[in-house]
C-alpha cells in the first residue's frame, strides 16, 4: 500500500466527488422520466463526435472534443426518439440501435485516424482518474487539476438548469400528456435533459471514463429516490451520495487490492467509485425508510405478531365461552388453521404472557387473566359486531360472515366500532353469541 | 474485385471469421426476436457489461491456481455474473419502486465498474499482463480461431433448437404472459430459459467478435424484423437471416479493407438493413405509411372542395362558384385551394370557367354522395346521440369520407325506414344548419 498524500489523493477524491455531483443532477430527471438507458446511450455515442472532431479539426484541444462529443451525443438521442416515435420501433431497440451504430461508426473513425495520432478507446471506456492530479491548467490564477474546472463548470450548469426550469422539466417527467396540454412542451424539456446528460458525460468521462458516468447516473439518483419522495430532496441527497462515493471508492481501491494479492497495487478508483456507488445504493434499498427492504420485513413481521397475539387472545376468549379450558398445544394448532406461522404464534403466546395477559399455572392448560379477558374481549367484540354487520347490511349469509370478520377485526379502530355497534340490530351475532361490551369508557 | 473474392472464397481465417459472424448473427436474430417482443431489448446490453466482472474474476482465480487464462472458466465465470445480472434487474424491479430503466442502467454500471476494478488487479499481477481481456469489450474478429467457430456454432446450435421447441410457449410469454400463467405454463422456468438462451449467445458471441457486435447482433435484426411482418414466427426466420447476412456482409466486407474493424462494420451493415426495414417493411414501413398517409389526405382534400361545390352552389341546381367565395368556406390558403381544383379537373370532376367553378356531371355524383354521407351522419348524431344540430358539422365533417356503403344504406335505413330504391338516385338529404359561414 502507498502513503496516502493529499496532493494526490485529495484531489482524485474531489474530482470523483465532482464527477458523481454532475452525473446525480441529470440523472435524477432521467430516472423520474424513465430514460435511464439514455446515460448509458450517450456515453456510447459521444465516440464518433470525439473521433469526427478530431479528423475534421486535426486539434486535440479537449474543447473541440467536448463540442463533438456533445453533439453526437444529443444527435444519438434524437436518433432514438425519432426510431421511437416516428418510425415506431420498440423504445429498448431504438435507444440500442442508435447508440451500437453510433459506437460502430466511432470505432472506424478512431481506426481511419490511428495513422495520425494515438485515440485510445479504452481511456474513453474506463477513464483515467489517478491521473487527474498530473494533468494541470491555471484557473483565475490557480494551479489546479484539468477535470476540476471542468467538472464544476458542469456541476454549476446542471444546478443552474435544474434550478430555473424545475417545474417544467418536473412536469415533463411526471405527467409528459398533461404538460403536452397545457403547452409545457415536453419535448423541449426533454432535449434540454439530453443536452446535460452529454454534456455530463462528456465532461466526466475525460476524468472518470464513460462507464463510471452511467453507474453515477443511475445508481447516485436511485438510491436518493429510495430516501425520499421528493424530487428537490432527490436533487439534493444524489450529489451528497456522488461525494460519499468518492471517498470510500477511492479508499478502497487503495486499501482492497493489498488484501487480495501482495504484489497488487492499487487499482481503478473509477470503477471502484461506480462499486461503491452501487454499494450504496444496495444500502438505501436495504434501510430506506419507507419502502427499504429491511423496515418493511420489521413491519411486517410487527404486524404478524399483533395479529397473531390478537388471534390467540380471541381463541382463548372461544375457549372459555365453551368453558373448555384450552391446552398450548391445541391453541396452536387452531392458530395454525389462521395461516399463522408456529414461531409467530409462539412468540404471541410469550408477549401474552409476559404482558400477564395469559397465565399458564399448571403448564398445560391456558387462561385468561383478569386483564387478558378485558383485551379478548374487545377484539371479540370487534370480530361479532362485523359479522353482524356483514349479516344484516353487507346481505352476506351467515355461515360466510366469519372469514371477512377474522380479516377486519384486526384493522377496526375504536371510532369504527362504535359506527358499526350503531348499527348492529341486537347484542349477538348471526351465530347467536353476545357480543361484549365495549370495555373502554369512550366506546360506550 | 476478383481477388477479393478470392481472399473471401479461398483464405483460410477469412472463412473461419464468415461463418462464425453468421452463425452468431443468425442465433442472436433469433434470442433477440423473443427478447425484443418481451420489450426487454437492452437487457442484451445489460447483461453483456455484467459479464465482465465474471471474466475477470475467473481469470483472477484462475491467475492464483497458477493456470493462466482459461477459456471454459472466463466462460463460466461471465455466464454466471451475467445471469446474475438479469436475476439483479428482476429483483430490483420487484423489491423496489424503481422503473425497468433504472434497474438496467445500474446493474449495467455498477457490474462493468466491478469488471474494470478486479481487471485493474489483475493487470497489476505478474501474469496479468497477458490477459488483454480488452479485446473482449472492442472484439477482435480478425483474429477469430477454429475454437471461437465450434464454440459459436454449438451455442447457436443450442439456442436455435430451444427456439424451435419453445416457440409456441415463449410468443405466448412475450404476448400474454398473464394469459399463459392462467393455463398453467411454467412462465418462471420459460423466461429463465430465455435468459439462458441470451446468456449462451453473450457468452459464445463475446468471446468470438466482442461486445458490440453481441448487442448489436441481439437488438438491430430484431428491430428490422419487426419493420417486415407483425407475425412471431415470421420475425423470428426475418431476423436470423438478416442477423447472418449481416455477419457475412460484415466480415467479407472487411477482407476488403482490412485495416477497419470487421465487428464494426458487420454492426454498420446490420443498421443498413435496419434502415432498410423501417423505410420499406411490408409491416410498418415509413415509406409506404407516408404514402397511405398522403393518399387518405389527397383524397379528404377533394372531396371537401366537391362539397363545398355542391353546398355552395346550390346542390343539384350546380351553378358555377366563384373562387372567391370557395375560399370563404375553409381555411384553405389559395394556393393549395388552386391545386385541388387543377387537380379536379384533372380528374373530370370540376370545370372551371372565368374564375367560376363548376361541378361536372361525374363530379356531381361523387359530391352528391360525400354530401349524402355528411348530412346522414349529422342526423345521425341528432337523432340519436342527443347531440345539437349546431354542433355535429365538425364530427360529420371527419367521417364523411371514411363511411363505407352497406353503413350509409343501414344509415338511411335507420334515418328513412326505406330503402325501396337505390339511395344514389335520390335527392340528398337537406342540411340541418345553415350551410353559409357566418350565416348562423
Amino acid at each position: 500500500m502507498r502513503p496516502l498524500s493529499f496532493e494526490v489523493d485529495g484531489w482524485i477524491i474531489l474530482v470523483g466527488a465532482l464527477a458523481g455531483a454532475a452525473c446525480a443532477v441529470p440523472g435524477s430527471w432521467l430516472l423520474v422520466r424513465g430514460r435511464l438507458m439514455a446515460g448509458d446511450a450517450v456515453t456510447h455515442a459521444v465516440l464518433p463526435g470525439i473521433a469526427g472532431a478530431f479528423l475534421m479539426t486535426g486539434s486535440r484541444d479537449p474543447m473541440v472534443m467536448l463540442i463533438g462529443a456533445a453533439i453526437s451525443g444529443v444527435a444519438c438521442l434524437l436518433l432514438a426518439v425519432l426510431l421511437e416515435r416516428t418510425l415506431r420501433v420498440d423504445k429498448g431497440a431504438a435507444l440500442g440501435t442508435a447508440f451500437t451504430v453510433f459506437f460502430a461508426v466511432g470505432l472506424v473513425l478512431i481506426v481511419r485516424g490511428a495513422d495520425r495520432v494515438d485515440l485510445d478507446p479504452s481511456c474513453v471506456l474506463y477513464g483515467a482518474l489517478e491521473l487527474t492530479p498530473v494533468d494541470r491548467v491555471d484557473w483565475f490564477g490557480m494551479d489546479l487539476p484539468r477535470a476540476l474546472p471542468i467538472l464544476t463548470t458542469t456541476l454549476v450548469a446542471c444546478a443552474l438548469a435544474s434550478f430555473l426550469f424545475f417545474k417544467e422539466l418536473r412536469l415533463a417527467a411526471f405527467d409528459p400528456a398533461f404538460a403536452n396540454a397545457i403547452g409545457a412542451r415536453p419535448l423541449v424539456m426533454d432535449l434540454l435533459l439530453a443536452a446535460l446528460v452529454a454534456l455530463v458525460s462528456v465532461a466526466a468521462f475525460e476524468s472518470v471514463g464513460s462507464i463510471l458516468v452511467v453507474a453515477l447516473l443511475a445508481a447516485l439518483p436511485a438510491a436518493a429516490r429510495m430516501l425520499t419522495n421528493r424530487m428537490g430532496w432527490i436533487l439534493v441527497i444524489g450529489p451528497l451520495l456522488g461525494a460519499v462515493a468518492a471517498v470510500i471508492g477511492h479508499a478502497s481501491a487503495i486499501l482492497i487490492p493489498p488484501l487480495v494479492s501482495a504484489t497488487a497495487t492499487d487499482t481503478s478508483s473509477a470503477g471502484a467509485i461506480a462499486v461503491a456507488s452501487g454499494a450504496i445504493f444496495a444500502v438505501c434499498v436495504a434501510l430506506g425508510p419507507e419502502d427499504g427492504l429491511l423496515p418493511k420485513l420489521a413491519r411486517q413481521s410487527r404486524l404478524r405478531l399483533r395479529i397473531a397475539r390478537e388471534e390467540a387472545l380471541a381463541q382463548l376468549w372461544r375457549a372459555r365461552e365453551r368453558e373448555t379450558p384450552l391446552e398450548v398445544a391445541s391453541l396452536l394448532t387452531l392458530m395454525d388453521q389462521s395461516a399463522l406461522r408456529r414461531r409467530t404464534s409462539r412468540g404471541a403466546l410469550r408477549m401474552l404472557r409476559t404482558e400477564n395477559h395469559v397465565s399458564c399455572d399448571d403448564g398445560i392448560h391456558l387462561a385468561l387473566t383478569p386483564t387478558g379477558a378485558v383485551a379478548a374481549s374487545q377484539i371479540i367484540r370487534s370480530h361479532r359486531l362485523w359479522e353482524s354487520f356483514l349479516a344484516s347490511r353487507a346481505d352476506i349469509r351467515p355461515d360466510h360472515v366469519h372469514t371477512t370478520a377474522t380479516l377486519l377485526e384486526h384493522v377496526t379502530t375504536p371510532e369504527l366500532a362504535i359506527r358499526l355497534a350503531d348499527e348492529a340490530a341486537s347484542t349477538t351475532d348471526p351465530h347467536g353469541h353476545s357480543i361484549p361490551r365495549a370495555e373502554n369508557p369512550t366506546q360506550d | 474485385m476478383t481477388e477479393w473474392i478470392d481472399i473471401v472464397a479461398m483464405d483460410w481465417t477469412m472463412r473461419v471469421v464468415l461463418s462464425t459472424v453468421s452463425a452468431l448473427g443468425a442465433a442472436a436474430g433469433a434470442v433477440g426476436t423473443f427478447v425484443l417482443l418481451r420489450r426487454r431489448a437492452l437487457l442484451g446490453d445489460v447483461m453483456s457489461h455484467a459479464a465482465l466482472p465474471g471474466v475477470a474474476g475467473a481469470f483472477l482465480i484462475c491467475a492464483a491456481l497458477g493456470e493462466g487464462r482459461v477459456m471454459w472458466a472466463l466462460a463460466v465465470g461471465a455466464a454466471i455474473s451475467a445471469l446474475s445480472g438479469a436475476w439483479l434487474v428482476s429483483a430490483i424491479r420487484r423489491h423496489t419502486r424503481l422503473k425497468d430503466d433504472a434497474a438496467m442502467a445500474i446493474v449495467l454500471g455498477c457490474g462493468y465498474g466491478l469488471g474494470v476494478v478486479i481487471l485493474s488487479i489483475v493487470q497489476s499481477l505478474p501474469t496479468g499482463s497477458q490477459a488483454g481481456l480488452t479485446s473482449v469489450l472492442l472484439g477482435r474478429v480478425a483474429s477469430m480461431t477454429t475454437v471461437d467457430l465450434w464454440s459459436v456454432c454449438a451455442g447457436a446450435v443450442v439456442v436455435g433448437i430451444l427456439c424451435i421447441l419453445l416457440f409456441k410457449e415463449w410468443r405466448l410469454l412475450c404476448f400474454d404472459e398473464s394469459f399463459a400463467m392462467s393455463i398453467g405454463y411454467p412462465v418462471k422456468r420459460l423466461d429463465a430459459l430465455l435468459m439462458l438462451s441470451l446468456c449462451i449467445i453473450i457468452v459464445v458471441g463475446m468471446q468470438a467478435a466482442g461486445l458490440l457486435v453481441v448487442v448489436a447482433f441481439l437488438i438491430v435484426p430484431a428491430a428490422a424484423a419487426r419493420a417486415c411482418t407483425a407475425r412471431a414466427g415470421g420475425m423470428l426466420i426475418i431476423a436470423s437471416s438478416l442477423g447472418a447476412l449481416s455477419g457475412a456482409v460484415g466480415s467479407a466486407a472487411s477482407a476488403a479493407a482490412p485495416d477497419l474493424p470487421a465487428g464494426a462494420l458487420c454492426v454498420i451493415v446490420a443498421a443498413g438493413f435496419f434502415t432498410l426495414a423501417v423505410m420499406f417493411g411490408p409491416a410498418e414501413g415509413a415509406v409506404w405509411r407516408m404514402i397511405r398517409r398522403a393518399r387518405l389526405e389527397s383524397r379528404v382534400r377533394s372531396q371537401h372542395l366537391l362539397r363545398a361545390l355542391f353546398e355552395v352552389g346550390g346542390g343539384d341546381a350546380n351553378a358555377p362558384v366563384a373562387i372567391a367565395r370557395l375560399m370563404q368556406r375553409r381555411s384553405w390558403s389559395g394556393p393549395a385551394l388552386d391545386r385541388l381544383i387543377r387537380r379536379a379537373q384533372r380528374r373530370k370532376l370540376v370545370t372551371s370557367h372565368a374564375g367560376a367553378i363548376q361541378l361536372t356531371p361525374r363530379g356531381l355524383t361523387e359530391a352528391r354522395r360525400v354530401v349524402r354521407n355528411h348530412r346522414l351522419w349529422e342526423l345521425y348524431l341528432v337523432r340519436f346521440a342527443d347531440i345539437a344540430p349546431s354542433h355535429v358539422d365538425r364530427d360529420a365533417d371527419q367521417i364523411e369520407h371514411i363511411l363505407p356503403e352497406p353503413l350509409v344504406a343501414q344509415l338511411i335505413i335507420e334515418l328513412d325506414g326505406d330503402d325501396s330504391e337505390s339511395f344514389s338516385a335520390r335527392p340528398v338529404p337537406a342540411s340541418i344548419h345553415p350551410i353559409e359561414r357566418g350565416s348562423t
